[in-house]
């Protein structure tokens, strides 16, 4: 019996199977698409389109200190040096092929949800207008404090999904199976609560993970939400950081431990290590942050499934 | 107040239009519901008796919006926010703000925690526009506002008070599409300066008022002198601030004779189909609109639109005018740019800011754009 993988191991053989496969998509009859961090990608999974994120190779070359040479080079293209470093990035990328990874494979189609920002939603026009793939809004408007116009808004998202379906169907000449809907959104509630369950370790004294470790942690339920192998690396991630719990390993010893912070929306990807490093020293651990609580869904398997979705799509920190 | 205003009034009162919102409030009695840019529909805030007034920046000097949004937010999302925080908040009994993008869903919330003690509700436009839910939700949209403005007046308003309303408003527009037909063919009878001031004033002050002068200003129109000399251009974008930007095109003969600004045509394309009921005439009209940066998915559209009334209007070149820091006009405008100059057509980018106190290097460039256009020196 081979030994069990620890988490890291896990997220690198799950990362690398995803991307081999993303890679020979086409060879195995299925699509690419394009979507947004916050998107109802689980109609993705369950529809056989293997979904690919730009903004996540685009952190890959912003930490890797790359930004200002693919910014450049989008300025150049017109394109104005106050618009989003992720956008210009992935753009640079596209006209140069410069990366730190093996780059990401071209899409098939593109699936924007602007309950995280509508810039990703302009982003993704521009890669359509040059590649011709084509592109679907899922509009989620902002979720207003109001009971009646909540219920409004999850019906319009209700319905942008059949419509999305009905996008999906067309572009793969393939019927929408939602049996296969529910088995996805079966694993990506369980991997859901084991995630928050990893988060909400962080309330330990000291506490066994810090931002720092979300951030790295939350990449899986990103990218492969709605699979098994997710469900499998949250659960391996929550033991392993329950066994330092349990024998009182910190991020810092617990005498060493003098601030418990919060960190407010996104990280300096390029500073990340420094940020890490210089708060350690201080005694200071950043315990967590709304951006990585984004990934931490409440589905409810009893509802129709499209019904959850919309409920949980459209209630994001974000929007 | 406004009923009977020369050309020249025109422009002064649109220059700053609030002294005299002011004094009409007060004498009418009535009250002021502010909305910003673009696609509230401005006739359920008129049924219910306000006056409603769009609010479309001022002039005068930033002092306290820079510390609700950063330099590199919209230009025109900071000036309102200006205009109500420091200059002409007291005026206004409430707001009805539309999103449309990022700026302007992250503003209405800004809005609602500075004036906590103001009516503000949002109107949520869609941000697709080609599917049949977007058609769902403007209708709900729609009806949410008139439920909200009913919750807050305690009145309640019927279809014909909808359709009175829907009335005015749409003799405004097309009276104002009488003047634009007779500015195309006759450049000399009224100035570009003088014809976007008649919108920019139609969208914030009474319409049955304002419709009188411009009836009396159509009439006035001197159609027969013989207009020479004159190159026609497109202009492109959202709205064109400040005004003397006009003044500019005036000075050389350059004619405005098509665009597609929110604070032109976008807004004179607004006339309300008559088919029925007020709510689905209102729904329609969403959808009649052309070509909007922030929530259509198409600048090949755009593109299409432009290069129609390019056509249609046999101008001579494109004027785009692009407002600093608007995000969806930046991620547009180089592919945008790019499909117009492959069709061979002269284009120039004039790029402003509200707030903006020196036009020299907007003049010097603009200049240098249309002596090329006529082919030699001005």
């Amino acid at each position: 019996m081979s030994e069990k993988l620890s988490s890291k191991q896990l997220s690198k053989k799950i990362t690398e199977e995803y991307m081999e496969e993303a890679f020979h998509a086409h060879e195995k009859g299925k699509l690419i698409g394009y979507s947004t961090a916050i998107s109802p990608v689980e109609i993705f999974v369950a529809h056989d389109i293997i979904p690919i994120y730009p903004e996540n190779h685009a952190v890959a070359n912003l930490t890797a200190k790359k930004g200002v040479e693919l910014c450049s080079v989008v300025e150049g293209m017109g394109y104005t040096s106050h618009l989003c470093a992720y956008a210009r990035s992935d753009l640079g990328y596209r006209k140069t092929g410069l990366t730190v990874t093996k780059g990401i494979p071209d899409p098939d189609l593109f699936l924007a949800c602007n309950a995280q920002c509508f810039t990703l939603t302009k982003w993704f026009q521009v890669l359509s207008r040059q590649g011709g793939a084509p592109v679907f809004v899922f509009d989620t408007p902002e979720y207003v404090m109001n009971k009646k116009a909540r219920e409004e808004i999850v019906k319009y998202c209700v319905l942008q999904l059949k419509e999305l379906i009905s996008f999906l169907e067309e572009v793969t000449k393939k019927k929408f199976d939602y049996d296969r809907l529910r088995e996805v959104m079966k694993y990506s509630a369980q991997s859901s609560i084991l995630y928050r369950k990893f988060l909400d370790m962080a309330q330990y004294k000291p506490s066994p993970i810090s931002i720092f470790d979300a951030l790295i942690g939350m990449a899986i339920a990103v990218y492969r939400r709605g699979t098994q192998e997710c469900v499998d690396y949250y659960q391996t991630l929550c033991d392993e950081i329950q066994a330092k719990v349990d024998q009182g390993i910190g991020v810092l010893p617990k005498d060493k431990e003098k601030y418990r912070l919060y960190w407010e929306n996104l990280p300096v990807w390029f500073k990340f290590s420094d940020h890490a490093k210089l708060l350690g020293s201080y005694g200071g651990v950043i315990l967590t942050s709304l951006y990585v609580h984004a990934w931490s869904f409440d589905f409810d398997l009893d509802k129709d499934p499209l019904l959850t979705l919309a409920e949980n799509y459209v209630s994001r920190f974000s929007n | 107040m406004w009923d009977n205003l020369s050309l020249k009034e025109v422009v002064e009162c649109a220059n700053d239009p609030y002294p005299s919102i002011r004094k009409w409030a007060k004498d009418a009695g009535k009250k002021v519901v502010g909305s910003t840019i673009a696609d509230v529909p401005e006739e359920i805030i008129h049924a219910f008796g306000f006056l409603p007034v769009t609010l479309i920046g001022t002039q005068k000097p930033l002092k306290k919006a820079p510390a609700k949004l950063p330099d590199n937010a919209c230009s025109l999302a900071r000036s309102n926010l200006e205009l109500v925080m420091s200059y002409e908040g007291d005026l206004f009994d409430g707001f009805v703000l539309p999103q449309v993008c990022d700026t302007t869903q992250h503003l209405s919330d800004i809005w609602r925690i500075n004036f906590p003690d103001k009516y503000v509700e949002s109107f949520l436009a869609p941000r697709q526009a080609d599917r049949p839910s977007a058609r769902f939700w403007v209708k709900e949209e729609i009806e949410r506002l008139l439920s909200s403005l009913s919750n807050w007046t305690g009145k309640s308003v019927k279809d014909e008070d909808l359709q009175e309303s829907v009335k005015v408003f749409n003799e405004n527009k097309a009276l104002l599409s009488e003047i634009y037909e007779i500015k195309r063919k006759n450049p000399g009878a009224i100035t570009n300066k003088e014809f976007f001031a008649l919108i920019k004033l139609s969208m914030q002050v009474d319409k049955a008022e304002i419709n009188k002068s411009i009836k009396k200003i159509k009439d006035s129109l001197d159609t027969k002198a013989k207009a020479e000399g004159y190159t026609d251009v497109i202009m492109v974008g959202i709205t064109c601030d400040p005004p003397e930007i006009f003044d500019l095109f005036d000075e050389i003969k350059i004619n405005i004779a098509g665009d597609s600004l929110i604070t032109g045509t976008r807004y004179l394309q607004g006339i309300v189909p008559d088919n029925g009921g007020a709510i689905e005439a209102l729904t329609e009209r969403h959808f009649k609109r052309g070509f909007f940066s922030p929530i259509h998915d198409d600048v090949f559209k755009n593109f299409e639109e432009v290069k129609a009334l390019y056509k249609a209007t046999n101008a001579k070149a494109i004027v785009y005018v692009h407002i600093e820091f608007c995000e969806s006009e930046e991620y547009d405008l180089p592919d945008l740019k790019n499909m117009i100059r492959k069709e061979g057509i002269p284009m120039h980018v004039v790029d402003t800011e509200y707030q903006t106190t020196s036009l020299s290097h907007v003049r010097t460039r603009l200049q240098a754009f249309f002596e090329s256009l006529k082919g030699g020196t001005l």
